[in-house]
């Protein structure tokens, strides 16, 4: 059975005011239930909504203990007491809001080639404000708008403090500028094509008609 | 393994002894695995949905006798998702609403045979008629092994007013007059011969799901 895969990842950036590159990650995204049926009421034309705007929030990670990433027992140090750290918080299939919101914006810059769309956004962020979740929305927080996807990551006074310390000496400016770069595949889907014939309890025919647009 | 073991069940067992393992590649991180995790995380995804079709074809007579009705899976092509990128996005404003029906489902070299239908398909290959579709929406809440699963549901009933053989079918953007109207699937089928007064109920329901293996735990 061909199968057609739909994923997103988004790469957060940050900058100084003057354009200095500072850090950036990428990471897969949570596409939630929203952003399914969103996606199917667009695609129907039953709703008339469009991915338009990116929220950022400051509730993406929370400060706890830590666990051994092998075994899941919590971590101590030497004398006995607990490590502690922020943990980025699981995204689950329903949520239909960030964890906390901080900003959003309109301002995006939207492209779509063979298959992928792109949106992108700038924030300015205040050095103490720690950033760390981000999604799509359908628009403003104002008027209930659906999530397509969500993601937590690194927060940006980490990003920020990291990239300080190690390279530069002497900032000016009160705020960073964080870029979020969102991409959403839709593709043939190898992978899953494997997946589903495991399912089905077939043989997994060659999946060689991979189509990453893009 | 025995030489008398039929080819399926034969790379069946080359697969259970070999499954497939170097799917994602090293640099990547799955969600369930960056949960937790503090810092820098790779490139990569494991997140994602699928999208499928099914065809029902009913055919009735001029009375409404059901003479023969079938479930069929379907082709999504490339153009179908790039438009479904667009529309999702912004950039196009047209969803699709079209269900088109066309003559062209056999291979010319081989009368017997169907042409498969095929990811690259962009149009049908002998365009016969169209018709906007009713659409709806559903939603499976707690699907068993996927959870959530939305459905949008398109249908048209056909008539005929001529002897046809009808053998493929799909669903456009627009009518097929626009040109390079983008279509979103394509199937094709042994032929539905429809006499005059016929009618032939076409129900194409397209679905958005989770991998089943893919949710966090």
């Amino acid at each position: 059975m061909p199968v057609i895969g739909i994923r997103g990842e988004l790469t957060t950036s940050l900058f100084l005011p003057d354009g200095n590159f500072l850090y950036s990650e990428t990471i897969e995204n949570r596409i939630v239930n929203n952003g399914i049926k969103l996606t199917t009421k667009v695609v129907a034309g039953l709703d008339p909504r469009i991915i338009d705007h990116i929220q950022i929030g400051v509730g993406g990670q929370n400060y706890q203990q830590l666990v051994d990433a092998e075994t899941g027992a919590l971590l101590f140090d030497t004398l006995g007491n607990p490590i502690m750290g922020n943990v980025s918080r699981p995204i689950g299939d329903g949520d239909e809001n960030l964890f906390t919101f901080y900003a959003e914006t309109s301002e995006i810059t939207s492209s779509s080639a063979t298959g992928t769309f792109t949106i992108s956004a700038n924030f300015n962020i205040p050095f103490d404000v720690p950033v760390n979740e981000a999604g799509m929305f359908s628009g403003s927080q104002a008027g209930s708008p659906m999530m397509f996807a969500k993601q937590a990551f690194s927060d940006t006074i980490k990003m920020w403090e990291n990239r300080r310390n190690a390279t530069l000496s002497t900032v000016t400016g009160t705020y960073i500028v964080l870029n979020i770069s969102w991409r959403i595949f839709f593709g043939r889907d190898p992978q899953h094509e494997s997946l589903y014939d495991q399912d089905l309890g077939i043989v997994a025919s060659e999946a060689t008609d991979r189509y990453i647009p893009g | 393994m025995s030489e008398n073991i039929p080819a399926g069940n034969r790379r069946q067992e080359d697969y259970l002894k070999n499954p497939p393992v170097a799917i994602v590649p090293e640099t990547t991180v799955k969600y369930s695995e960056h949960v937790g995790k503090v810092g820098p995380t790779a490139t990569g995804f494991s997140d994602s949905l699928g999208v499928s079709g099914c065809l029902i074809i009913t055919h009735k007579d001029k009375d409404g006798n059901v003479k023969h009705s079938e479930t069929l899976e379907n082709v999504i092509t490339y153009t179908g998702l790039k438009h479904i990128a667009m529309v999702v996005s912004g950039v196009s404003i047209l969803p699709f609403r079209y269900i088109w029906l066309g003559t062209g489902g056999r291979d010319p070299l081989n009368p017997t045979e169907l042409l498969p239908p095929d990811p690259s398909n962009a149009t049908l290959v002998t365009f016969y008629s169209e018709g906007i579709a009713v659409t709806s929406f559903v939603e499976v809440l707690n699907n068993v092994d996927r959870g959530y699963q939305a459905i949008a549901r398109y249908a048209y009933t056909f008539d005929f007013t001529e002897l046809v053989h009808i053998n493929e079918a799909c669903i456009a953007v627009d009518s097929h007059a626009v040109t390079g109207t983008p279509i979103l699937n394509r199937r094709t089928f042994y032929d539905r011969v429809m006499q005059p007064l016929d009618f032939l109920e076409i129900v194409w329901e397209i679905s958005f799901t989770r991998y089943p293996k893919d949710k966090v735990t």
